[in-house]
């Protein structure tokens, strides 16, 4: 068989070859991507849509985390206000109980628990970004309103909706607690028992009065365990995102080995590329001009 | 003395002739196979007309001329005549295929230049007519 | 006995011959490297004839060329040569569509991420209107989304249309030329050559045909005949029959033969047949897909959205339009005009997120076509690449194996320089050699002419 006369023809077509390899390197390096098109790797590239979803998702949880911690905070923020503002109330109330009060002295008294009466709806009342924190799930509206047909003076305008959102695949939290869970809840109403308290104060024996401090222990009672609530939210929410960022670390680098090139093999490669090319373009020279005349001359 | 001399030669000349009559038939041969591109069998025959031309000098000196009558002389210059007319259409054929040849490696040369150097222009070219 | 003047014309055929010979030489050279010349061997033989008795060497005559060249070999290259054409246009094509899936921060996999992600953001300010607009925002970047994807794949179509009206109409002047070609072989070989460099011209031209679309060479009867490989005629013989192309009632171009039957789906091979091949089974069933999906994912979420309220206490409208015929990615729609109407309360309540849930839930719930949206376009994709790796793949392959091919065919018909050249210089060496044996001849002429006599 003869030496095929198209060699040159198979040397360009090698050369190209190599040359082909040498960019595709050159392009690894450069953008740290190995696989840039869906076409690269098929399964690789479908596996990536996945898991840059599922990292989307993970970004997700911790914003909603986060946003909740926020209005959990606030919220915590608010009840720690009515606390100290129960606490005083208390004090207030177990003096105007004494005996020894004059109905002057009571009448005093129940104006400052009316004062702080007053400045428990404002708490209760508190407002993230003009949304109600305490409203339940109505948004537009104060949660407590004045209303003088009801025996507290206020009433509540907000409802028992509870929201909630997702801060992991299958974890969802509670972002609030409705207002009449908090503050007029049978077991403990706040507005109700300081209302008490200011009618003890006013017309009441000191028999009265001490009932209607009792009854004001059992709201801050209350209240103390909504507060629990949201610190259970918060400690939660801290929990999951300690595993969340572990969570994005995994999936990127999983994302990483599926598309992603090693740089240390991708300038390995380049190397490689470089001198295969370097090595053909030698090869091609040799071979092309060697003809029998340079020989025999 | 006649008699001897001229038999001797006679043989002799016979010799001679029967030289120039195969080298003319070997240079016939090589004109073919120049013709015909038969380069093996051009190169077979040049390596016997070599040895007939060898053989041909020594027969040629080996005449000697005062024994050389008439008649011998005629059938010499006639076989020599018709060799030499070979030949002479033999060296017309080969310097024009030589010419030829010389022309074909020329281009050769130039197209292995130009795979090599593909950008540079040709600066030599074909001055000569086929 | 052979006269002078017999010699002498003996002497000037043989120089006729010799330069034709030598011209072949030339021409092999000259042709080293045009494709498709098939090496030329001048066959000379001598003409022997009998004169009074005597046979006599009358000179030589050459009897034209034969070329050096192997049918098979030949068909073997043709049909590689078709696979390489329908695979290169099948790759372009696919190359085009692959380039236009290929992002991943971009692209309908992000879009429906963001979509979800804005969503489930709503959760905790379900009433904020800019996190609402948002929301829209990001349906709407879907659907151009989806739009882009269903334009990047009947562009491809489109592309593959115009792949096949080029094509046919390269292969109508093709076809021509070689049923010129046919007939001037034709006349060569009624004077006794066999057209060398005709056959070798037409070879070349139904290699080129071939590229364009996969063909049959046959020789009926001593008829060369040139057909598709589903046996419609393109060439028989000196006569040439054109393909048309028509546009058919869904936009996409037909092939007709001569007689005007529609030859379309027989077509293999070539150009031609690898844009038809794209077009008519890899595109539709991509296109399918991405059909489904958008459809499916649209319901999916217009139910969701009738399950809450919106902003204004109404019950969800739908998200989305499909249209009722045609492509649904190209033709989906935003339904809503504005943020309030996503219905993320569960209860008519404006500050509920309550359906938020719902319309997250799309996320991960499986459509009818049996994966949830993320999954289906991630295997929309794969299928993509897939469709892609395998045209690039084959094309190498096929590359590779017509390099060998042409390769066997080189070395049998192919021209080296550096064998013409080792024959030259053998040449020269003989005609040296020549002129000394002439210049002998010559002394010995001049020897033998002067001999003078002696005394006899």
């Amino acid at each position: 068989m003869r030496v095929d006369p198209n060699l040159s023809a198979l040397l360009n077509i090698g050369i190209q070859g190599t040359e082909q390899a040498l960019n595709t390197a050159v392009q690894q390096v450069a953008t740290g991507q190995r696989v840039s098109v869906p076409s690269d790797d098929p399964a690789a590239a479908a596996e990536n849509l996945q898991s840059l979803a599922e990292s989307a998702n993970v970004d997700q949880y911790t914003k909603n985390g986060d946003a909740v911690l926020s209005q959990a905070q606030m919220a915590d923020s608010a009840l720690s206000n009515v606390v100290s503002e129960l606490n005083q109330a208390i004090t207030l109330g177990t003096q105007g109980a004494d005996g020894s009060m004059t109905s002057e002295n009571r009448a005093a008294i129940a104006t400052q628990v009316q004062s702080i009466l007053s400045q428990v709806v404002s708490q209760a009342n508190t407002t993230s970004n003009g949304v109600s924190l305490f409203a339940g799930t109505a948004a537009t509206v104060p949660a407590f309103a004045s209303d003088s047909t009801s025996p507290t003076g206020y009433s509540y305008q907000g409802n028992s909706g509870v929201n909630s959102t997702a801060v992991g695949d299958n974890l969802q939290v509670n972002v609030n607690v409705p207002g009449d869970q908090i503050f007029t809840n049978a077991n403990g109403n706040v507005l109700g028992s300081l209302s008490q308290l200011i009618s003890a104060l006013g017309s009441g024996t000191s028999t009265d009065i001490g009932d209607a401090v009792a009854g004001v222990k059992s709201a801050l009672t209350n209240v103390s365990q909504q507060r629990v609530i949201y610190a259970g939210v918060v400690n939660q929410i801290n929990a999951q995102e300690s595993y969340l960022s572990q969570e994005t670390i995994s999936l990127t680098s999983q994302q990483q080995s599926l598309t992603g090139v090693d740089m240390s093999t991708a300038v390995s490669n380049l190397t490689q590329a470089q001198i295969a090319h370097s090595t053909i373009l030698a090869a091609a020279a040799k071979v092309l001009p060697t003809s029998l005349l340079d020989y025999l001359n | 003395m006649g008699e001897r001399s001229g038999s001797t030669n006679a043989n002799v000349v016979a010799a001679c002739v029967k030289i120039l009559k195969d080298l003319e038939l070997e240079v016939q041969t090589a004109t073919n196979a120049i013709t015909c591109n038969k380069l093996m069998d051009l190169e077979e025959s040049l390596w016997r007309q070599e040895t007939l031309c060898a053989r041909l000098k020594r027969s040629i000196y080996a005449i000697r001329p005062a024994s050389l009558n008439a008649e011998g002389a005629d059938l010499l210059r006639e076989e020599a005549s018709r060799l030499k007319a070979q030949s002479q259409i033999y060296e017309k054929l080969v310097s024009r295929a030589s010419r030829s040849t010389a022309i074909l490696q020329h281009l050769c040369s130039l197209y292995r230049n130009a795979a090599r150097h593909p950008g540079r222009a040709m600066s030599m070219s074909i001055s000569r007519e086929a | 006995m052979i006269g002078l003047n017999s010699s002498l014309s003996i002497a000037t055929e043989a120089l006729g011959a010799q330069t034709a010979a030598l011209e072949v030489a030339n021409n092999n050279i000259a042709n080293a490297n045009t494709p498709g010349y098939s090496r030329q061997v001048v066959s000379l033989s001598s003409a022997a004839s009998i004169q009074n008795g005597t046979t006599v060497d009358e000179g030589v005559s050459y009897q034209g060329f034969t070329s050096v060249r192997d049918t098979v070999l030949d068909m073997a290259i043709n049909a590689a040569t078709s696979d390489q054409g329908s695979l290169t246009a099948q790759n372009t094509l696919l190359t085009q569509i692959n380039s236009a899936f290929s992002g991943t921060t971009t692209g309908i996999g992000a879009s429906l991420s963001t979509l979800f992600s804005d969503l489930s953001a709503l959760s905790t300010t379900p009433s904020d209107s800019s996190a609402r607009q948002t929301v829209l925002s990001d349906a709407n970047a879907l659907v151009d989304a989806f739009q882009q994807g269903a334009a990047a794949l009947s562009n491809a179509s489109s592309a593959a249309n115009q792949q096949v009206s080029s094509a046919v109409a390269q292969v109508n002047e093709l076809s021509q030329q070689i049923a010129a070609l046919n007939g001037q072989i034709a006349s060569a070989g009624a004077n006794g050559s066999d057209g060398g460099a005709l056959t070798d011209q037409r070879d070349e031209l139904t290699t080129q045909l071939a590229q364009l679309l996969g063909v049959s060479t046959t020789q009926t009867g001593g008829t060369p005949t040139l057909t598709t490989t589903n046996g419609s005629p393109l060439v028989i013989g000196d006569s040439s029959y054109q393909l048309q192309v028509t546009t058919a009632a869904d936009g996409t171009t037909h092939v007709l033969d001569g007689q005007g039957n529609d030859i379309t789906d027989e077509l293999t091979g070539g150009t031609i047949g690898g844009a038809i091949t794209a077009r008519d089974n890899t595109i539709p069933a991509l296109s399918q897909q991405l059909d489904a999906l958008a459809s499916q994912f649209a319901s999916a979420m217009n139910n969701a959205q009738a399950a809450g309220y919106d902003l204004n206490g109404n019950p969800g409208a739908a998200m989305f339009t499909v249209p009722a015929t045609g492509s649904a990615a190209a033709g989906i729609t935003v339904a809503l005009t504005n943020g309030s109407q996503i219905a993320a309360s569960s209860d008519g309540s404006t500050g509920s997120s309550g359906n938020v849930t719902t319309l997250l839930a799309v996320q991960s719930t499986n459509l009818p076509s049996a994966a949830n949206p993320t999954d289906s376009y991630a295997n929309l994709v794969g299928n993509i690449g897939f469709a892609g790796s395998q045209a690039s793949s084959g094309l190498t392959a096929t590359t590779s194996s017509l390099q060998q091919l042409t390769s066997q065919q080189g070395s049998e018909s192919g021209v080296s320089i550096d064998e013409e050249t080792s024959n030259l210089i053998r040449y020269q060496q003989a005609y040296t050699a020549s002129a000394r044996v002439i210049s002998t001849i010559n002394d010995m002429y001049t020897v033998l002419m002067n001999m003078s006599l002696g005394e006899s």
